[in-house]
C-alpha cells in the first residue's frame, strides 16, 4: 500500500510541476499576481493615508517596477503603468509622475484609453501642484482630441465642477454653459449614436447644474424619445420627476411625458412602473 | 443507543484504520482523483488548460473570473462540481471496495485488490445509480430549503433586527448541514447492505431508509461526529471572497487541499462505523455471516 500511496502522490506532484512549467510561459497570470499584491498594499495606504509606513510605499513602487520589468508586454502592465503614475502623484514625486505619464503616451500611441487616462492623470498631477492652467491644458486636450473616450466626454463638466468647488460661481456658470453648448453640438454631430446619447445626458446635467430645469427637461424628453430602449429608460426615467416634480413643481408635465412614452413602448415592467407613478402623481403624491 | 456503544464502534473503526490501513486505500484513490481535478481547476485559467476551460468559465462566470485572484474565488465552486462527478463515478464504488475489505478483514479472508475491484465492477451500475440518487436528493433538499427560507424571510424579514439578518446565511447553512446528516442517516446503510448483505440496490435503499428511521437516534449520532469535522471546511469554503480578502487568495486552494486530505480519513471512519454497526445489529440489518 505504501508504494501505491507514494506513486499517487508522485503523479500529483509531477502533474503540478508540469502544469506550472507550461503555465510559466504565459506571463499574464504572474503579472496579475504581482499587480494584486501592489493593489492590496495600496488599499492599506488608502485606508489610513495619514500614517503610512515608509517601507510600504517602497514596496508598492518596487512591486510595480518588478511587474513592469518582468512582464512588460502583458495587459496588466498597462494598469501597472497607470497605477505607478498615480502612486508617484500621491507621494508627490511629480517629476517621476510626469516621466511615467509621458512614457505611457509614447508607449501606447494608438491606445485611446491609455492616452486619455495619461492626460487625465497629468491634469490631476498639475492640480495637486496647484498648477490649474497646466491642468486645464490637459483637460482641454482630453475634451477636444479624446472626446470619444469615457474620460474625454466628462471633461467639460469636470472643468466646470472645478470652478464650482472653488466657489468661483461666475467661472462655473460660464464653464457649465460652455459644457452645455459643447454637448449639444456633439449630440448633433453624433445623433442616433451611443456618443450622441451620452452627450444628451451630459447636456441635461450641465443645464441642471445651471438650474435651468426647463431646458434640462426639454433635453431629457428629446433624449428619451430619440434613444428609446429599456436601458436608456431605466437610466433617464428617474430624472423625469426630479426635474418636473421636484424642481419645476409641474407634475402634469411628468404625467404628460409618461403618457407619451407609454404610447410607444411595449407592455412590460417599465409601463407598469409608469402607470403606478401616474396614479400617484395624479393623486398629488410623490 | 448507549453512548458507550457509539464510542465502542468509533474506537473499533479507528483501531481498524490504524491496524489495517489498507482499508483507507479506496478513499486515498478518491482523493487522488480529487487532487487531479483540483490541480486542473487551479491551472484552468493558464495555458494549456485555459484553451478548453476559458470559454466555459467566461460563459458561466464572466470575464473577471479568468484572472487572478477571482479565479481562486470560484475554485471552490468548480471543485465542488468536480467532486459531485467523482462521487457518482468513483467514490461510491470505492466505498463498496472499502466495505468489502472491512468484511474480509473481519472474516480473516485475504485482501486481493484485483478480486475486490472485479466484484465492485459487477455492481458498478448500481453504485453509480445510488451516487446519482444521493446527489439528486441533496440538491433537491438544498433548493427546497433555500426556497422556503427565502419565503419566510420575505414575510418576516422586516421584523428581524439587522444584526440578526446578517447571521441568516449562516443559519441556512447550518439547517442545510443538519438536513444532509439526516439524509445520510437514512441512506448511508445502502452500500454496506449491498456489499455485506448482498442485497440489490432498491431493496438495500428501502432497508437503509427503514433502518435509519427505526434507529434514527442510534445512527444519527454515529455519523454526526464525522460530519461535524466537515463543518468548519464547509463554512470557510462558503465565503471564498472573504477568506481571500482576510488572508490571501491561495487560501481557497489550501482549504480545499486540506479538506481533500481530511475527507480521506473522515469518510473511511464513517463508512467503517456504519458497517460495524450493521454487523453488530444483525437483527436490524439482516446481514448474516
Amino acid at each position: 500500500m505504501k508504494k501505491i500511496v507514494i506513486l499517487l502522490i508522485s503523479i500529483l506532484v509531477a502533474l503540478y510541476a508540469l502544469l506550472s512549467f507550461m503555465a510559466s510561459h504565459n506571463g499574464e497570470y504572474g503579472a496579475e499576481k504581482l499587480f494584486y499584491k501592489a493593489m492590496k498594499m495600496q488599499s492599506v495606504v488608502a485606508a489610513n493615508p495619514e500614517v503610512i509606513p515608509p517601507k510600504l510605499l517602497t514596496d508598492i513602487e518596487g512591486t510595480l517596477k518588478t511587474l513592469l520589468k518582468k512582464y512588460p508586454k502583458t495587459e496588466v502592465a498597462k494598469s501597472a503603468h497607470v497605477t505607478l503614475a498615480e502612486y508617484y502623484t500621491f507621494v508627490k514625486k511629480y517629476n517621476d509622475a510626469a516621466s511615467q505619464l509621458d512614457f505611457i503616451i509614447t508607449t501606447y500611441p494608438k491606445n485611446q484609453f491609455m492616452l486619455s487616462t495619461a492626460h487625465f492623470l497629468k491634469g490631476r498631477m498639475y492640480e495637486a501642484q496647484k498648477k490649474w492652467p497646466s491642468a486645464l491644458n490637459e483637460y482641454q486636450i482630453l475634451r477636444d482630441v479624446y472626446t470619444a473616450t469615457e474620460v474625454g466626454l466628462q471633461m467639460p463638466l469636470y472643468i466646470a465642477k472645478h470652478y464650482a468647488d472653488k466657489g468661483d460661481d461666475a467661472a462655473a456658470k460660464e464653464a457649465y454653459n460652455d459644457a452645455a453648448i459643447f454637448y449639444a453640438n456633439l449630440e448633433k454631430k453624433n445623433s442616433g449614436k451611443v456618443i450622441g446619447y451620452f452627450a444628451s445626458t451630459l447636456a441635461m446635467q450641465a443645464y441642471m447644474k445651471m438650474e435651468n430645469y426647463s431646458k434640462a427637461g426639454a433635453i431629457l424628453e428629446e433624449a428619451i424619445m430619440k434613444y428609446m430602449s429599456q436601458r436608456t429608460l431605466m437610466q433617464l426615467l428617474p430624472a423625469v420627476e426630479t426635474i418636473y416634480v421636484e424642481k419645476l413643481k409641474s407634475p402634469e408635465k411628468a404625467i404628460a411625458l409618461y403618457k407619451k412614452i407609454m404610447t410607444v413602448i411595449p407592455d412590460g415592467q417599465i409601463k407598469q412602473i409608469m402607470q403606478k407613478r401616474i396614479a400617484i402623481l395624479e393623486k398629488g403624491g410623490k | 443507543m448507549k453512548k458507550n456503544s457509539i464510542i465502542k464502534i468509533w474506537m473499533a473503526s479507528l483501531e481498524l484504520m490504524v491496524k489495517k490501513p489498507i482499508v483507507i486505500l479506496p478513499f486515498i484513490i478518491v482523493a487522488f482523483f480529487e487532487g487531479i481535478a483540483l490541480e486542473l481547476i487551479y491551472f484552468s485559467t493558464r495555458f494549456p488548460i485555459s484553451v478548453a476551460a476559458r470559454p466555459i468559465i467566461r460563459k458561466f462566470f464572466g470575464e473577471p473570473f479568468l484572472h487572478y485572484p477571482s479565479n481562486l474565488i470560484i475554485l471552490g465552486k468548480l471543485f465542488y462540481s468536480a467532486q459531485i462527478v467523482i462521487y457518482i463515478f468513483i467514490s461510491v464504488a470505492m466505498m463498496a471496495i472499502a466495505i468489502n475489505i472491512f468484511n474480509n478483514i473481519k472474516h480473516g479472508l485475504p485482501i486481493k485488490m484485483g478480486a475486490l475491484v472485479k466484484n465492485a465492477g459487477k455492481r458498478y451500475f448500481a453504485y453509480f445509480t445510488y451516487g446519482c440518487a444521493i446527489v439528486a436528493l441533496l440538491f433537491l433538499s438544498d433548493k427546497v430549503e433555500t426556497f422556503v427560507f427565502s419565503k419566510i424571510m420575505f414575510k418576516v424579514g422586516r421584523f428581524i433586527p439587522q444584526y440578526l439578518l446578517a447571521m441568516l446565511p449562516l443559519c441556512l447553512m447550518l439547517v442545510l448541514f443538519i438536513t444532509s446528516v439526516i439524509i445520510y442517516t437514512l441512506m448511508i446503510s445502502t452500500v454496506p447492505l449491498m456489499v455485506l448483505g448482498k442485497k440489490p440496490l432498491l431493496k438495500s435503499c428501502g432497508l437503509s431508509i427503514w433502518i435509519g428511521a427505526r434507529n434514527f437516534f442510534k445512527i444519527f449520532p454515529l455519523i454526526l461526529l464525522p460530519f461535524i469535522v466537515y463543518l468548519p471546511f464547509t463554512l470557510i469554503k462558503s465565503f471564498p471572497k472573504e477568506l481571500a480578502d482576510k488572508t490571501f487568495p491561495e487560501a481557497n486552494l489550501l482549504i480545499n487541499v486540506i479538506s481533500v486530505i481530511v475527507t480521506v480519513f473522515v469518510d473511511c471512519f464513517m463508512v467503517l462505523s456504519v458497517s460495524q454497526w450493521l454487523v453488530e445489529n444483525k437483527k436490524e440489518s439482516g446481514i448474516t455471516d
